[in-house]
């Protein structure tokens, strides 16, 4: 009897040996993989960052798409004061209300004023599309219907005011070329500073022969652009501060101005409020909310 | 009033007060403030400074709403006198206030009312609002240019009330933009004028929507037909009758598709026309000048028209609207198309920042000459037909640009009418403009008519 009891526990604990036998050396060999591939990761990572650090456009590229991502990741309804100082120091006054929806990396956004009366109601609808470029709408309630607008239209100024179409939309990363220039403080921050210039054909749908962007390094949030026209000359800067986090990594201005440099002369957006949401409702970005009068 | 406007009027009136009523009895929905839907895990914060914008307005059950005074007073200077013009001076001026007051009633009711006061140098305008048609010779001095509601629900809206529309793709030339009359009293600075509708729009997907509406009473284009610098013919010696259809109900629908870089819009309209046709009827038996005859047809209207951009530089928009007038006795069915491009140039060039540059083309296809076509002696919506029309916006300064329109006649050389003017807004309330209009004409054109009309103007507009 004992002996058939230990011939049996015998058997038993050798089928357990031989089942696990190759499971061990299966989950020994993915150990082994896990431990040599992670190695060769950090490796890569590591020859993947010294070759981006060596070479500035990779670098670039890799901080505007840092940027990109973070802008991206949460959408919101604002409202905002606008203020537009002419040369000779003389203020004019908006009031806007703005909608951003980034939804599987695109981006929709419906920008209405609401004040004062001349301006009133005027309003303007981006889709971006996948090919890169954006469906636009500008309503104008004096003509009571929307129309379509060119992307070069984007490079206009919007309403009267010193930002353009194309400084109110979202960047589209794959129309230019952006080079590390270096780093520099702003404001106390350590910021990156990234040189934009338009890619070959690409040309015509921005305003700009280049722009140096200077992005926080600890949050990957511009917070001045220097603009330059097509003759070369510094013109017009972007300033944004009293940055927020909205949420997770996402870091946003509550207060943006743009100011020409040449003509001394600028617009303040300030935010009264904003609501920061995972999503907004897709019937807002629709012909139907652009043309709306109340 | 017949019985069946009253009854219109009735039932508009009821499905108001029906809706109020209905309204005030809802709980209360969400402040305006946040977006319609939206996912849950929302935060709100407040700028850092909320500074004082300028005013919005949003009214709610129990607020005010809002309450807009618009004053434009205009001035013309002829530079010749015009034989047909009797009783006008060179000098001719008008003020009109536009009152608008609209308010929001839990954030999917919409009421407009606009009231409009109107006088002049000449006594066009005379009299106070008597009815909803609006098919005097003359303006009112008190009318209103628009009143109605409008209601949200869901994916669906009507509207009821006196409203202007506007459709159609093109900047100059709108075959399809049809549901509203125009005021060419003025010829070059015509408006258009509110009609009674009820109509509403549905939204099957978010980027389409169909729009429909009906017109009870037939409103005609006002235009002078005799005497009057903007008369298109005749003189007051001549007769001229009216031929107004009996039934002259209007239905006008369209549908609308928003696409990647194209747009597109399908409409068609059962409607009286409501530019006239002029006949000569000839005298059989007496000597002497012709009766005229001012026929208003009735007719299918067809039309589809896109705009997509191209090249990231234009925006192109073209449109072919089918005219299946009911009689053809008189009147042949036709074709009208127009082909038109929009360019930007944001560019510094000579005096300007930026310039945009709108070319248009009118053209029409006769598929069926009437029987009687020598009996016509003006087709008023055929008047620009194979017409050109550009024009270029030069932006001077923020607040100021420069415009210079030409409409010409391919049909005959040397028809053409040039429009200049500037116009400055010195801060936002204030807008002013100053400008000429020279006109060309020869060959018993519709130029011809007016080719003693060029003029300069100047208008303010005051916005409270």
């Amino acid at each position: 009897m004992n002996r058939i009891v230990l011939l049996t526990i015998s058997f038993f604990l050798a089928s357990v040996i031989l089942i696990c036998l190759p499971h061990s050396a299966s989950a020994v060999s993915q150990v082994q993989g896990y431990v040599q591939n992670q190695g060769q990761n950090q490796l890569q990572g590591q020859q993947k960052e010294d070759t981006e650090s060596k070479d500035p456009f990779k670098k670039g590229r890799s901080i505007m798409e840092e940027v990109e991502k973070r802008a991206k990741s949460a959408s919101e309804h604002i409202l905002l004061s606008m203020i537009i100082r002419d040369s000779a120091g003389k203020e004019r006054k908006r009031s806007l209300e703005v909608w951003n929806e980034y939804h599987n990396g695109k981006r929709k956004n419906l920008m209405r004023f609401t004040g004062p009366q001349m301006v009133k109601n005027t309003g303007l609808l981006s889709l971006e599309r996948e090919a890169g470029e954006d469906d636009q709408w500008l309503y104008l309630p004096i003509l009571r219907k929307s129309k379509r607008i060119a992307a070069a239209a984007k490079t206009n100024e919007f309403v009267g005011t010193d930002f353009t179409f194309e400084d109110l939309s979202a960047e589209n990363i794959d129309d230019f070329k952006y080079e590390f220039q270096g780093e520099q403080e702003i404001g106390g921050n350590n910021c990156f500073v990234v040189k934009a210039i338009p890619l070959e054909g690409r040309e015509k749908s921005t305003g700009y022969k280049e722009r140096i962007i200077f992005v926080r390094k600890d949050i990957y949030a511009p917070v001045e652009i220097h603009h330059y026209d097509w003759d070369g000359r510094f013109y017009k800067k972007w300033l944004a501060s009293d940055l927020v986090n909205v949420k997770d990594k996402c870091w946003r201005a509550n207060r943006e101005e743009m100011v020409k440099v040449i003509e001394t002369k600028g617009t303040i957006l300030q935010v009264d409020k904003r609501i920061t949401k995972d999503t907004l409702d897709d019937n807002i970005f629709t012909q139907r909310e652009l043309t709306k009068e109340y | 009033m017949t019985t069946k406007p009253t009854i219109i009027i009735l039932v508009t009136l009821a499905t108001f007060v029906a809706t109020a009523l209905l309204l005030l009895w809802y709980p209360q929905d969400a402040q305006c403030s946040d977006a319609p839907g939206g996912s849950e895990g929302s935060k709100v914060s407040e700028g850092s400074e909320a500074s004082e914008g300028a005013e919005g307005s949003e009214g709610h059950l129990g607020s005010f709403g809002s309450f807009d005074i618009n004053i434009m007073a205009t001035g013309y200077a002829y530079f010749q006198p015009n034989p047909k013009a009797k009783g006008e001076k060179n000098l001719f001026g008008e003020t009109k206030i536009d009152l608008t007051y609209s308010n929001t009633f839990r954030e999917s009711l919409f009421f407009k009312l606009s009231p409009r006061f109107q006088i002049d140098t000449d006594h066009k305008s005379e009299g106070a609002i008597d009815s909803f048609k609006d098919n005097d010779q003359q303006k009112k001095i008190l009318d209103v240019n628009e009143g109605f509601i409008e209601h949200r629900l869901g994916s669906f809206d009507y509207f009821i009330g006196k409203r202007i529309l506007s459709w159609g793709k093109g900047d100059n030339f709108n075959p399809s933009d049809r549901v509203n009359p125009k005021d060419y009293t003025d010829f070059l600075d015509n408006e258009k004028t509110g009609v009674l509708l009820a109509g509403f729009k549905l939204y099957p997907t978010q980027n389409s929507q169909l729009e429909a509406c009906l017109t009870p009473f037939f409103t005609r284009s006002r235009i002078y037909l005799a005497d009057g610098r903007w008369a298109p013919c005749c003189n007051s010696q001549l007769e001229i009758e009216e031929d107004i259809p009996p039934d002259t109900m209007q239905y006008a629908s369209r549908y609308s598709l928003y696409l990647k870089n194209l747009d597109i819009d399908l409409t068609y309209m059962r409607k009286t026309e409501d530019l006239p046709t002029l006949i000569a009827i000839p005298t059989p038996l007496i000597v002497g000048p012709p009766t005229l005859i001012e026929k208003y047809r009735k007719m299918n209207l067809y039309s589809i028209e896109g705009t997509t951009t191209m090249a990231d530089q234009f925006e192109l928009h073209a449109g072919v609207t089918y005219h299946d007038i009911d009689r053809k006795e008189l009147y042949g069915k036709f074709i009208q198309y127009m082909l038109g491009i929009n360019y930007t140039l944001d560019r510094k060039m000579l005096f300007s920042k930026s310039i945009k540059l709108i070319g248009e083309y009118l053209g029409d296809i006769d598929l069926e000459k009437p029987e009687n076509e020598k009996l016509v002696v003006l087709d008023f919506v055929r008047i620009f037909e194979n017409s050109l029309f550009l024009k270029l916006t030069a932006t001077v300064t923020d607040f100021s640009d420069f415009q210079i329109g030409n409409l010409s006649s391919l049909e005959k050389a040397f028809n053409d009418i040039l429009r200049m003017e500037y116009k400055y807004s010195p801060n936002d309330k204030l807008e002013l403009k100053v400008g000429s209009d020279f006109i060309w004409g020869h060959g018993k054109m519709i130029f011809d008519q007016f080719d003693k009309n060029d003029r300069t103007w100047a208008k303010i507009k005051y916005l409270f």
